[in-house]
């Protein structure tokens, strides 16, 4: 084993980061090497020193002060609380509905989309025929589906024609 | 007529509850209670009292906005310096992008330094009172670059495993044990320094 990395090995075992057959191995090394025995009870030392003299500090700003600036981030935001846990299952609904809502939309558009026959209270006599409720006009229309052809015949009556256009005239 | 709460006189777990919901005293209670102790962190790595109190502020305005993501597993105390440690760390990270790295770095990867570095008795320290130790350690600490720091402090003050550490500072757990190594050694050497300077050991 090379020696820093043997330096490095007795370090994890004072840091207590070695596996039960690892620390055994290392405490056999430390055996017969004075020189490792030393930097095993330096480390300890050291380890001891730093951790238990860590200097504690005050603020060196008012805490009314230092609590205003933080008062101003967070004025007006909710805490992250049980908001956040419904907002998350939220995204999470919306990111597996988002492309079904997609596909439902296109669809819908396209259905939207299909040349239909208008509300005119025209009611179907048959396959091919239309006819007015009002007597005044005529229609009739031709439907094929399998030629996807809808032919629509309207029918005003002449007098019909001369009071519409009479009126327009007007 | 509505009772006003004793914010000073609640416990923690009800304070924390109180902001979690919304009451921002309970949160102001919870800042006035630990602002030392997470200043005291961001100003043992960062080493600087402006950058220190802007570090830990910002750890409470975080810690606000998460305080759904904390279940009571750790002290909140131990939350929040976690919160103050990775912003920390993230400022180490967006400062050294900022400039190269230190000769005391550059020595450290080719290994020279730890190799002829003798780590140094510290036992003489035992003359010195707790207050003069503290404040002689903290000084060694101000001289040790921000990445030995920061690893010391993680390890010593924060109580993470190497792994932790390495994850945190996105790094290998052998550079965490060589920074740590070189740390241990160079904080021992610098207030062996100081001691042979003031007299107190040969």
């Amino acid at each position: 084993m090379k020696e820093n990395k043997i330096e490095l090995k007795i370090q994890a075992l004072v840091d207590g980061e070695l596996t039960e057959s690892e620390a055994e191995q290392m405490r056999e090394c430390m055996d017969n090497d004075v020189r490792l025995q030393i930097l095993y009870a330096q480390l300890i030392q050291t380890k001891d020193l730093i951790s238990k003299h860590e200097m504690s500090r005050i603020l060196p700003e008012s805490g009314d002060f230092y609590w205003t600036k933080i008062a101003q981030e967070i004025g007006g935001v909710e805490p992250a609380n049980q908001g956040s846990n419904n907002s998350l299952v939220i995204k999470w609904l919306f990111r597996r509905l988002a492309p079904l809502l997609g596909i439902a939309t296109i669809v819908l558009l396209i259905t939207l989309q299909q040349p239909s026959v208008p509300d005119l209270g025209i009611e179907f006599k048959s396959d091919h025929e239309l006819e007015l409720l009002d007597d005044d006009i005529e229609v009739m229309t031709f439907n094929s589906i399998d030629d996807s052809i809808s032919i629509v015949w309207l029918d005003y009556s002449m007098d019909l024609q001369k009071d519409y256009m009479e009126l327009w005239l007007d | 007529m509505r009772e006003v709460p004793d914010y000073s006189a609640a416990d923690e777990p009800r304070l924390v509850d109180g902001a979690k919901s919304g009451d921002m005293q309970s949160f102001e209670e919870l800042v006035s209670r630990y602002r030392d102790k997470v200043y005291a962190r961001a100003y043992s790595i960062m080493r600087n009292e402006d950058l220190a109190v802007d570090l830990s502020q910002n750890a409470w305005v975080k810690a606000w906005q998460r305080l759904a993501q904390f279940h009571g597993d750790a002290s909140f105390a131990t939350w929040l310096n976690r919160i103050v440690t990775n912003l920390c760390l993230d400022e180490l990270r967006r400062q050294k992008r900022l400039r190269t790295d230190s000769i005391e770095e550059i020595e450290e990867a080719t290994g020279p330094v730890e190799n002829r570095m003798e780590i140094q008795d510290v036992d003489p320290i035992a003359k010195l009172n707790q207050k003069e130790l503290r404040e002689r350690i903290d000084d060694a600490m101000d001289k040790l670059s921000d990445n030995h720091r920061a690893v010391l402090v993680l390890y010593e003050y924060e109580h993470l495993e190497y792994k932790e550490i390495a994850d945190q500072m996105d790094t290998s757990i052998g550079t965490v044990m060589s920074r740590l190594f070189y740390a241990r050694k160079k904080l021992a050497a610098l207030l062996g320094e100081e001691l042979k300077r003031e007299g107190l050991i040969e």
